[in-house]
C-alpha cells in the first residue's frame, strides 16, 4: 500500500517538475528585436504584444528569445509570465473604452453614470480629496497611439 | 449490530496440541471467562480501556504536522506550533493564521483465538474536531489560541454469539466506550535574539471517559421450563479537568538548521470516579470446576456495588526535542523525539511506564501549488511488556497528505495509519496472554487561512 | 500457542510494516533531494514554496489598485491642484503615454499630471496615475529629462513597487476563502482595508518612501524604458546631477523627494555604472531640447 503510494507520489512530483513551461509574452505596444543583448545592436525584427517567445537564455536584462523564425535578444522589461491582459480602465467599459480609442471626455461622463457614481459620491464626501480634479486629469489622457505618433514625430531637433 | 452464528461445539475444529482448550464446553466458557474480564468486578479489575490511555500519540494533531507524521517540534512555525512548540509560532511572521483540521479516525483492537478459535474484536470510530488555532502577532511577540482533541474514542459494540446446540445458548455484549480528552488555551511567545524564541502554551485540559457495558446470557435447557438467564451491567466513569502548561524554546542554529524543545505536564485540579455493578446471577454461569472464583454472580444472587471517589491521578511530564532541516523552500525535514516519565496512576492502580515515541517527516512543494507531506512515527504503550492485565501494543505508523494553496487559504486532505501487535489480558490471568493486533487510521482534512 | 500456528508472526507483522514504510519515506527525501533547487529569492529559510510564488495576478487584483490608486490621485489633487494649461498637461500626456507603451503594463489606462507646486518632485499612485510637479519641470531642460523622470515613476507602477509593499490586492474570492471570511467576518476588515491602504499609499509617497531597493529599482527600469523609447539615456541622470546640487545648496526645495528618496549623488553612481553595464553610455538618441523649449516655458 505505502509502496504503491510512494510511486504514485514519484510520478506527481516529476510531473510537477516537468510541468514547468519556459514562454513568456510580450507586454509592449512593440518589442523590437535585436541581433546581440543591446539597444544599438541590428534589429532583426519585431514582436506585437501579445506574442509568444520562447526563453533560449538570459544575460543581465535581455533574454535570447526564439518566436517562429525569429531568434534574438529582447529586453525583459518587455516580457511577462502571462499574456498581457485586456487594458483596465478605472472608469466604467473597459472593452468599451478601447472601441472609442480611449475618448476619455466623453468616457467620464459616461462612467459616472454607470459603475464610478458611487465610488465617487464617496470620494465626494471626504473633503481630503478632490473629485473634480480627479474627473479633470482622467480627461487629459490621451491615447496610445496618439502618443506614439507623437513621439515619432519628425522635429527640427529630432536627430540631434 | 453484529451477530456472528457460531457453531455447536462439536463442530469446532480440534486440535491435538489444543484439546486441553477445548475442555467440556470450550465456547460458553471462553465468552464467560472474556465477559468477566471485560466487565471487572467493580473494584477489583478496571474495565479495559481501549488504548487510549496506554499511549500518547493516538491521533496526530495539526496541519502541516499531522501530515509530518508530528515531527514538528523544531518546525512549529504555524498554528499547530501553539500544540508542538509554542516558541515557534514567532516566525509565523507577521501573518494571522487560522487553522482548523477534522479527522476521521478508526481503531481496531483484535484480541485473537480469545473465543474458541475465534478472535475477539474491538472498534471504535468517529469524527473528531482534531484541532483550532489561530495566531496573531502583537506589540511584543505572538499571541494564540488553540483547541486540541488528543484523543477521542466511540466504540459501540453489541454482539451477539448464539449456540445452536443443546442446551442453546446466546450471549450477548452490549459496550459502549465514549472517551474524550481536549485542551483547550491560550499561548505567547517572544523572540529573545534573532535566532532563538521562546514560548508558552497554557492549557487547561478535560477528561471524560465512559465505559457501560451490558452482558446478557440465555441458556435454555429445552425442558419447557424457563430459560436460565445472566445479566450483568457495568459502568465505569471518569472525569476530570486540570491544567497543562507547556513551554517551549526554538533555537535557529543555522539559516538551514534549527532545534526546538518544548516540555509539558498536568496537574489535575479536580476529578470524579464513579463505578456501578450490577449484576443477576444464574446457574448458567457458575464455575465449570471449583477452582476459579472469578465470576462476579452466584446462582440467584443479586448484586449492587457503587462506589465514588475524587482522588486524581498523576499525568507524565513529557519533554520533546526536535530538529529540523530546512533544505530549500521547497523541501525540509524534521525529526523528533520526546520522553514521557513513568508515573501512578492511582484510579487505574497501576504504575505507568516510561515510554518514548519518535517521528520523521517531510515536505516536499511539487510547485507552489501544491505540496506533498509525509512521515513515519511510532506509538509505544506506556504498560509493562510482561503483560498482567493491561494491553502492551507498540504500534509503527506512516502519515501522508496532500496540500493544495491558493493565495490566502491552504487545503490538506491526509491519512495517517497506524498499526502494531503485542500481547493483552482478556482472559484471566491464570491464562496465558492473548496475542493483539491493532490498528488506527486517521483521514483529516484541514483548512488554513491567512489574514 | 497460538504463535506456535506460524501463520501470523506479530514481531514480523509489524516489523515488515515498519520497514515499507521507511522505505517510502526514504524514497520521497531522495525525491527531495533529486528535487532542483529552485532559483529563490532572498528569504527566511522557514518561508516555503507557497509563501515565495509569485501570485497570478488576477482581474479583481487589478481593479483594487486601481481603486486605490485613483483616490490617491485625487487626494493628491486635493494638496496640489493641476496646472491649468491645457496645453502644458497634454504635452506631459503624450510624452508620459509614449513611453509607457514602451513598459509592460498594458493594461493600464494612464495618466499624467503636473501639479501646481514649488517643491520639486515627482510620484506614482498605483493604477497608472503620475504626478509632475511644476517646480520639477522648470528644472528640467529638454525631454529626454522628463521622459526620464516619468519612467522612473512609471516603472515604480509597472515594478508594483507600492502594491507589493503594501499588499494592495483584492480579497480572494475562491469558495474556500470565502467561506472562512464567511465565519470570520472578513467583509467588513476588507473596506477598512482599502481606506488604510489609501492612507499608507500617501504616508509612502510624502512621508516614509519606498524601500531603498525600489527607488533604485525605478531608477533602473526607468534608464531601461526611457532607452526603449527612444530617448537620450542621459536623461534621468542629468535631471539627478540638477537634483544632487538642490541638496547642496536648496534643501527646502527638495525637502519631500530627500526624505523619500536615496541621495541623489547615489543614483547618480549606479545609474553611471547600469549604463556602462548595458553599453549605452555612448548610445545616441535624441533628447528633444527644442520640442521640449516649445510646450514648456
Amino acid at each position: 500500500m505505502l509502496i504503491r503510494l510512494g510511486i504514485l507520489l514519484g510520478l506527481l512530483m516529476v510531473s510537477g517538475v516537468l510541468a514547468a513551461e519556459d514562454t513568456r509574452y510580450v507586454q509592449s505596444e512593440r518589442a523590437e528585436v535585436f541581433e546581440t543583448p543591446a539597444f544599438d545592436a541590428a534589429r532583426v525584427g519585431e514582436l506585437q504584444r501579445g506574442d509568444p517567445v520562447e526563453r533560449l537564455s538570459e544575460e543581465g536584462d535581455w533574454l535570447e528569445i526564439r518566436a517562429g523564425e525569429l531568434e534574438g535578444w529582447v529586453s525583459t522589461l518587455l516580457l511577462g509570465d502571462s499574456e498581457p491582459s485586456a487594458r483596465v480602465s478605472p472608469l466604467h467599459g473597459d472593452e468599451e473604452l478601447e472601441m472609442e480609442g480611449r475618448r476619455r471626455a466623453s468616457a467620464v461622463a459616461t462612467a459616472g453614470g454607470v459603475r464610478s457614481l458611487e465610488e465617487d459620491e464617496e470620494l465626494v464626501a471626504d473633503e481630503n480629496v478632490d473629485v473634480d480634479q480627479l474627473h479633470a486629469l482622467e480627461a487629459q489622457g490621451v491615447s496610445t497611439e496618439e502618443a506614439i505618433r507623437f513621439l515619432h514625430e519628425r522635429d527640427e531637433d529630432a536627430e540631434s | 449490530m453484529a451477530s456472528s452464528n457460531l457453531p455447536g461445539r462439536n463442530a469446532l475444529p480440534v486440535m491435538c496440541d489444543e484439546c486441553h482448550r477445548l475442555s467440556p464446553e470450550p465456547l460458553r466458557q471462553s465468552l464467560l471467562l472474556l465477559a468477566v474480564c471485560i466487565t471487572g468486578s467493580a473494584m477489583l479489575v478496571p474495565a479495559k480501556a481501549l488504548g487510549d490511555e496506554f499511549h500518547y500519540r493516538d491521533i496526530l494533531i495539526g496541519d502541516r504536522a499531522a501530515g509530518m507524521g508530528g515531527a514538528y517540534t523544531a518546525v512549529s512555525d504555524d498554528t499547530a506550533g501553539l500544540y508542538y512548540n509554542p516558541a515557534g509560532i514567532v516566525h509565523a511572521g507577521d501573518r494571522n493564521l487560522s487553522g482548523s483540521v477534522n479527522a476521521w479516525h478508526e481503531t481496531s483492537t483484535t484480541y485473537r483465538d480469545v473465543l474458541g478459535d475465534d478472535d475477539w474484536r474491538r472498534d471504535s470510530a468517529a469524527l473528531i474536531p482534531n484541532f483550532f488555532g489561530i495566531v496573531q502577532p502583537i506589540e511584543r511577540g505572538v499571541v494564540g489560541f488553540s483547541f486540541v482533541v488528543t484523543d477521542l474514542i466511540r466504540e459501540d459494540q453489541d454482539q451477539t454469539f448464539t449456540v445452536e446446540e443443546e442446551p442453546w445458548e446466546q450471549f450477548t455484549i452490549n459496550l459502549n466506550d465514549s472517551q474524550t480528552e481536549y485542551k483547550i488555551g491560550p499561548s505567547w511567545a517572544l523572540e529573545l535574539t534573532d535566532d532563538v524564541s521562546i514560548g508558552g502554551s497554557l492549557y487547561v485540559y478535560f477528561r471524560e471517559q465512559e465505559v457501560i457495558n451490558n452482558q446478557l446470557v440465555i441458556e435454555d435447557f429445552g425442558n419447557g421450563g424457563p430459560p436460565d438467564t445472566e445479566w450483568r451491567y457495568v459502568q465505569d466513569q471518569n472525569d476530570e479537568w486540570g491544567l497543562r502548561p507547556v513551554l517551549g524554546i526554538m533555537w535557529d542554529v543555522t539559516d538551514q538548521w534549527a532545534i526546538g524543545a518544548s516540555i509539558r505536564g498536568t496537574q489535575i485540579i479536580s476529578a470524579d470516579n464513579y463505578n456501578i455493578l450490577i449484576c443477576h446471577g444464574s446457574s448458567a454461569t457458575d464455575p465449570p470446576d471449583g477452582t476459579r472464583e472469578a465470576f462476579l454472580c452466584q446462582e440467584g444472587e443479586v448484586r449492587h456495588e457503587e462506589s465514588e471517589s475524587d482522588t486524581r491521578r498523576e499525568h507524565p511530564w513529557e519533554t520533546r526535542v526536535g530538529v529540523a532541516w530546512f533544505h530549500s523552500p521547497r523541501w525540509m525535514i524534521s525529526a523528533d523525539f520526546s520522553y514521557h516519565t513513568e508515573h501512578r496512576d492511582v484510579v487505574r492502580g497501576r504504575t505507568v511506564q516510561a515510554t518514548w515515541n519518535a517521528a520523521l517527516g517531510t515536505e516536499y512543494y511539487l510547485n507552489s501549488r501544491w505540496a506533498l507531506r509525509g512521515g513515519i512515527y511510532t506509538n509505544r504503550a506506556n504498560t509493562p511488556s510482561q503483560v498482567e492485565r493491561f494491553d502492551h501494543v507498540n504500534y509503527v505508523g506512516g502519515s501522508l497528505s496532500l496540500a493544495r494553496f491558493s493565495r490566502n487559504s491552504s487545503i490538506t486532505l491526509g491519512v495517517a495509519h497506524s498499526q502494531g501487535s503485542g500481547q493483552g489480558q482478556v482472559l484471566p490471568v491464570d491464562r496465558p496472554p492473548q496475542d493483539v493486533r491493532a490498528s488506527s487510521t486517521s483521514i483529516f482534512l484541514s483548512s488554513s487561512y491567512n489574514f | 500457542m497460538t504463535r506456535a500456528r506460524g501463520e501470523r508472526n506479530p514481531a514480523r507483522f509489524a516489523g515488515s510494516w515498519a520497514w515499507r514504510g521507511l522505505a517510502g519515506f526514504l524514497a520521497l527525501c531522495l525525491m527531495g533531494v533529486l528535487a532542483p533547487a529552485a532559483a529563490e529569492e532572498e528569504s527566511s529559510p522557514r518561508d516555503r514554496l507557497h509563501m515565495l510564488a509569485e501570485d497570478p495576478r488576477t482581474e479583481a487584483d487589478l481593479q483594487a489598485e486601481i481603486r486605490v490608486g485613483r483616490e490617491v490621485a485625487a487626494r493628491i489633487l486635493a494638496r496640489d491642484p493641476l496646472v491649468e494649461d491645457p496645453e502644458l498637461q497634454r504635452y506631459v500626456n503624450l510624452v508620459g503615454s509614449a513611453v509607457a507603451a514602451h513598459g509592460d503594463r498594458s493594461e493600464l489606462s494612464w495618466y499624467f499630471a503636473v501639479t501646481d507646486s514649488d517643491e520639486v518632485n515627482a510620484y506614482a499612485a498605483p493604477g497608472g496615475y503620475v504626478f509632475v510637479t511644476r517646480g520639477a519641470l522648470k528644472e528640467m531642460r529638454d525631454e529626454a529629462e522628463l521622459a526620464g523622470v516619468l519612467a522612473h515613476e512609471i516603472a515604480h507602477i509597472t515594478r508594483r513597487h507600492i502594491v507589493d509593499a503594501l499588499d494592495i490586492r483584492a480579497p480572494e474570492d475562491s469558495p474556500l476563502a470565502g467561506i472562512t471570511r464567511f465565519f470570520g467576518g472578513a467583509t467588513e476588515v476588507a473596506r477598512v482595508a482599502f481606506s488604510e491602504a489609501v492612507d499608507q499609499v500617501m504616508d509612502v509617497l510624502f512621508e516614509d518612501g519606498l524601500r531603498r531597493e525600489d527607488e533604485l529599482d525605478a531608477d533602473h527600469h526607468g534608464l531601461m524604458l526611457a532607452v526603449r523609447t527612444g530617448y537620450d539615456p542621459a536623461g534621468l541622470p542629468r535631471y539627478l546631477a540638477r537634483l544632487a546640487e538642490f541638496e547642496e545648496d536648496d534643501k527646502d526645495a527638495v525637502e519631500t523627494v530627500a526624505r523619500t528618496h536615496p541621495p541623489a549623488s547615489e543614483r547618480l553612481e549606479a545609474l553611471e555604472r547600469l549604463m556602462e553595464e548595458q553599453g549605452i553610455d555612448g548610445l545616441e538618441q535624441p533628447a528633444r531640447e527644442e520640442r521640449f523649449a516649445r510646450h514648456v516655458r
